[in-house]
């Protein structure tokens, strides 16, 4: 299975998010584009794993209007809980 | 068919305000998030009504298509697919006035309620939306919800082409020799993962971009969707190295065989084993041609590059006295002839 992997413009375009916010969730440690760049000096790419962060960002600010410091310390809960899962599953 | 009434699913009046509505909604969505009830079913549940509500009641343009509509969805829908072009409040007074009782009449009628009752069984055949992210696969949204406002981005927003989307694929060097197909998944804009199969064609190189007309992101309002670009990279390989569309790989040969001539079996990417003539005076380092067994060339397959054997001489090791001593006498003689021998 390939890579995909997604430019901002097109993040913000698929998502309908403003860029300015989506700077703000990076600024706050919540989402971290994780793709090469597609120049060697270029911005990292958002892979499909960072469209799905992002979109859970998104829904838990607007459903529990969560404010960054609030998103912070549900994803990284939500964090622990995957990370669990994946463990739970590899034993 | 019959639609719950959103109102009451988020317990407020027909005449609250956005406010009130957004207000009742996250109080409701704090008590039943998903994420706060995690493996709740009910709660799921009761967070899907309530998302769904408040989707169609914060929005100014959905309430007022829901309050005019009632019932009568599915009349409309079927209505806008034969081509109608009323609008909902018209097509609402034109199909109640032919039953002979108003949407008004209704609402406020023996057993007419408008937004009550049950929605169709199967919820996971509805459009998708991004709470997959929360629920999975499973829509959170009834077919009433999709059905009457369907993609709420293109029909809110300028027509506008889908941006390019990269797909980078790694393929082993038999990969890139024989051709390929890959799969790839990509996700719309409602969080539906689609799969697309993408051929990688005979040959293809390392850097080489495979563009995949419109299959990138979707478009807005209906414009055409972006392109997909396959970037391939193509591992290195432990035995062949490539350069354009010919291949070059090592062979040991003993040294006698290198003096005398003989014949060696190289394999090859297709992965069989091809019989070389090894010339007699054959030098270490030496590189042996062999037509057409290269990579297949990216735009005419049925053409390839060559292969080239390199030689690498394989010298006997751990000689007995006697052995080193007919190697002495060969080198005696070799020097004998005048000839330029290497290094004693």
């Amino acid at each position: 299975m390939g890579l995909i992997l997604y430019r901002v413009e097109v993040v913000t375009d698929i998502l309908d998010i403003p860029r300015v916010q989506l700077r703000r969730y990076e600024q706050a440690g919540l989402v971290v584009p994780s793709g090469a760049p597609e120049k060697p000096r270029g911005r990292a790419r958002y892979t499909e794993e960072d469209l799905r962060r992002i979109r859970r960002i998104r829904r838990l600010q607007r459903d529990l209007g969560l404010n960054l410091a609030g998103l912070q310390v549900v994803m990284r809960l939500l964090d622990q809980v995957d990370e669990l899962q994946r463990r739970v599953v590899r034993q | 068919m019959e639609f719950r009434d959103y109102y009451a699913v988020l317990g407020v009046p027909k005449t609250a305000s956005s406010k009130e509505i957004r207000s009742a909604y996250r109080k409701l969505a704090r008590q039943h998030h998903p994420d706060v009830n995690p493996g709740n079913k009910e709660a799921e549940e009761r967070f899907k009504e309530i998302s769904e509500a408040y989707e169609v009641l914060y929005d100014p343009e959905k309430r007022k298509l829901y309050d005019t509509l009632g019932p009568q969805w599915r009349e409309y829908e079927r209505y806008r697919e034969a081509g109608g072009t009323a609008s909902p409040s018209e097509f609402a007074q034109a199909t109640t006035a032919g039953a002979g009782a108003g949407a008004g009449a209704g609402r406020g009628g023996q057993g007419f309620d408008p937004f009550a009752g049950a929605r169709r069984s199967t919820r996971g055949a509805a459009s998708p939306d991004d709470l997959h992210d929360i629920f999975g696969q499973e829509s959170p949204y009834s077919d009433f919800f999709s059905s009457i406002f369907g993609d709420v981005q293109g029909t809110t927003r300028r027509a506008r082409r889908g941006g390019d989307v990269e797909a980078q694929v790694e393929l082993s060097l038999e990969d890139a020799f024989r051709g390929t197909t890959v799969q790839l998944q990509i996700t719309d804009p409602t969080g539906t993962p689609r799969t697309i199969e993408a051929r990688i064609p005979p040959g293809v190189r390392d850097g080489s971009r495979i563009r995949l007309a419109g299959q990138g992101a979707a478009g807005r309002g209906g414009a055409a969707a972006g392109d997909l670009f396959v970037v391939v990279s193509v591992r290195p390989h432990p035995r062949f190295r490539r350069e354009g569309d010919d291949l070059r790989t090592d062979a040991s040969v003993d040294m006698f065989t290198c003096l005398l001539g003989g014949v060696i079996r190289v394999p090859t990417l297709k992965g069989t084993r091809l019989e070389v003539r090894i010339p007699p005076d054959t030098q270490n380092g030496q590189a042996i041609r062999l037509k057409g067994q290269g990579m297949p060339h990216l735009r005419h397959p049925e053409r390839a590059g060559d292969l080239y054997v390199e030689v690498r001489v394989v010298l006997p090791t751990g000689l007995n006295a006697e052995e080193r001593e007919l190697v002495a006498e060969l080198a005696d003689r070799y020097e004998h002839h005048g000839e330029k021998g290497g290094a004693r």
